[in-house]
């Protein structure tokens, strides 16, 4: 990882603070959230597809934390809308087409993570 | 001091373990509430700290909380980690003998702070012989104010 300046997309502020620059860390972690969120967020859809609205929310719940690790407030927020809107009772086809919303908006910053990151073989 | 910390969510999890093993923590890590309750029950005796996420499969953290409150008897300082606004739950928490909790995302220097304080105020409670032994949790006192 070369570069700490991202742009707008994402930071690593929260990263860097809590290793006090360990790029080992950062790297590993870096790593991790692009592995790990689209499968969630793949899962996310799945259940709410079947109809499976409690343990979707639940998932939600549990995902949007990981998103502040990156500084990507902005989906933190879409998130929060969502899990609210589910528990309020909202319809499962309006909220898979937001939650897609979000995977190519996290498409977008996992391949600036990838480039700024110097990571290749995922 | 050996913490067990259980926490499904792969990345707070190894966040937790990086910032606590930087303050020289000895760290045991579950990834689900079933692993917790695992290893509560088989390293009951070596365990001096407890850290667990609320929402987890299986073996919430409530759940491991009752397990080493009230079926272990254990006395050793419990943190939970949540996320804001779920003021029922952290009730509950309280009622159960959680001692504090974090939110996620947490701030490193509030985790080792909460870390480090229950540490001291549980090993100064041993030694003065007044401290939590014995203490029925009621959930009445300030540690959720």
């Amino acid at each position: 990882m070369k570069n700490r300046e991202t742009g707008t997309m994402y930071n690593l502020d929260y990263l860097y603070k809590i290793s006090e620059g360990d790029m080992e860390f950062i790297d590993e972690m870096t790593r991790l959230f692009i592995i790990e969120i689209p499968v969630k967020l793949n899962k996310i859809i799945v259940l709410l597809s079947e109809g499976r609205r409690e343990m979707a929310t639940d998932e939600i719940h549990r995902i949007a934390p990981n998103f502040s690790l990156f500084g990507l407030h902005n989906i933190i927020a879409k998130m929060n809308k969502i899990e609210c809107s589910l528990r309020s009772g909202a319809e499962e086809t309006g909220v898979i087409s937001e939650l897609e919303c979000i995977r190519y908006e996290f498409n977008k910053v996992a391949v600036k993570l990838k480039s700024d990151c110097n990571i290749y073989n995922l | 001091m050996n913490i067990l910390v259980c926490e499904d969510d792969v990345l707070t999890l190894k966040t937790l373990e990086y910032a606590l093993k930087k303050d020289g923590y000895s760290i045991i890590t579950a990834a689900d509430g079933l692993r917790g309750a695992e290893i509560l029950k088989e390293n009951k005796d070596e365990l001096d700290f407890m850290i667990t996420d609320q929402h987890m499969p299986y073996v919430s953290g409530l759940e491991l909380v009752y397990m080493a409150r009230v079926e272990l008897k254990m006395d050793i300082p419990i943190v939970m980690i949540t996320r804001v606004g779920l003021e029922e739950a952290k009730i509950r928490a309280g009622d159960l003998g959680v001692d504090e909790y974090i939110t996620k995302p947490f701030n490193p220097g509030d985790l080792s702070d909460v870390v480090g304080r229950l540490r001291e105020k549980h090993i100064s409670g041993k030694s003065s012989g007044t401290g939590d032994e014995g203490e029925s949790y009621t959930g009445t006192d300030n540690r959720f104010s």
